[in-house]
């Protein structure tokens, strides 16, 4: 049985996403998305509040559900914030957008299925489609180390010991591992398939002078 | 993302974890990444989910014989990766001829785990690792190699049995 507040702001919350989804296309008027963002941006606020709400009063299910909404408003915010970079030439703002929006949404599906009812299943194949057309392949980096030991971020015990598990959300949190007692660092690698997108090579040695990859253009290196 | 499936011979588990000083599992167990290869105990590393696999089984009532010793800690290695990489998991043949439902629970829990882990991911990105070590009836080892997406765990339990049964 959903809250009554939860309930209310759920006609909000899909009022204004079906409002503000008329400009998540690139022909639309920058001053429309960035006063999108604005809304939203005002709307998470909001949103932050009645999840707290929850917690308080300790009604998981509604916190959880507070979260996946509270994660899928960012990826609205970041796929505007992505056609707005892109409009001013920042490319490297745009992916980063595009990535945040992308790990939004499945930080969202994981916190609670509230996101499917509004289309989040669609937009997760969209996301990946933009990335493809939108932005040349990247080449990806990751590090790899070996550790004895990582807290649970809901319970601060040793991961493993608690029963909580990375990517479930608990009271309107979603657990992930902190590591604490790092043995060695192993490598970095070039990867086909990384965790984190945002980890990338952003430019590459041509002739002495420095090319970014995202635009092409060369660029002074400090 | 389509599945891949391979199976090939794999190396006496029971005896290498007496080589190595280490509990023999007999039941099911999760195996360091680098089992087949360490010279010692210390070389031993664990993947990163290992742990959570653990407490995936703990809750649902699943009792691993794990190689370390009490007070005992292999260390983990955190390699960056989209695709999800499970540990390798041991069946030995008590666990699979006294329980046969419970390999369904075991894999089962990961697949759930996994679906849920992919749910807001591109269908095109969704990939998911395991490599699973089988005790036959007949004392030999095979290892089976799964690549794809975590819907496709849901064969596993079958493959597993008739992997075990093979003479």
């Amino acid at each position: 049985m959903m809250n009554d507040k939860v309930s209310k702001f759920l006609v909000d919350f899909e009022k204004s996403i079906n409002e503000n989804m008329k400009f998540l296309y690139y022909t639309r008027g920058i001053e429309f998305q960035r006063n999108s963002v604005t809304e939203l941006e005002a709307l998470v606020k909001k949103l932050v509040k009645l999840k707290e709400d929850m917690i308080q009063i300790q009604d998981e299910e509604s916190a959880n559900t507070m979260l996946g909404l509270e994660e899928y408003l960012n990826v609205y915010i970041n796929e505007l914030k992505m056609l707005i970079f892109l409009k001013e030439d920042k490319m490297n703002d745009a992916w980063q957008s595009l990535i945040k929006a992308q790990y939004s949404l499945i930080f969202s599906l994981q916190a609670s299925n509230i996101a499917l009812r509004f289309g989040a299943k669609a937009h997760s194949q969209r996301l990946f489609l933009i990335e493809k057309l939108f932005f040349p392949p990247q080449t990806f980096l990751s590090s790899g180390f070996t550790a004895y030991s990582s807290k649970c971020s809901i319970c601060n015990q040793e991961y493993g010991q608690c029963d909580h598990v990375v990517g479930k959300p608990y009271m309107g949190k979603l657990c992930h591992r902190i590591i604490t007692n790092v043995k060695e660092v192993r490598e970095v690698s070039i990867v086909d398939e990384p965790a984190n997108k945002l980890c990338r090579v952003t430019s590459f040695l041509d002739n002495g002078l420095w090319r970014n990859l995202m635009t092409w253009r060369t660029e002074k290196k400090e | 993302m389509s599945e891949a499936i391979r199976v090939e011979e794999y190396l006496n588990v029971k005896k290498k974890a007496l080589d190595l000083s280490c509990n023999v599992p007999d039941s099911i167990a999760v195996l360091p990444r680098n089992f087949a290869e360490a010279r010692s105990k210390e070389d031993l590393l664990h993947e990163n989910e290992t742990a959570t696999i653990r407490t995936l089984w703990r809750q649902k009532g699943i009792t691993e014989t794990p190689l370390e010793k009490k007070g005992e800690k292999i260390p983990f290695v955190f390699e960056e990766s989209f695709a999800w990489i499970a540990p390798i998991i041991f069946f030995a043949s008590a666990f699979i001829s006294q329980n046969p439902y419970l390999v369904d629970t075991a894999i089962g829990v990961i697949s759930n785990y996994l679906t849920d882990w992919f749910k807001g991911a591109s269908d095109n990105e969704k990939k998911a690792i395991l490599n699973l070590v089988v005790e036959t009836k007949s004392g030999s080892y095979k290892r089976i190699r799964y690549e794809g997406p975590p819907e496709g765990l849901r064969n596993l339990p079958e493959i597993i049995r008739s992997t075990h049964d093979e003479r």
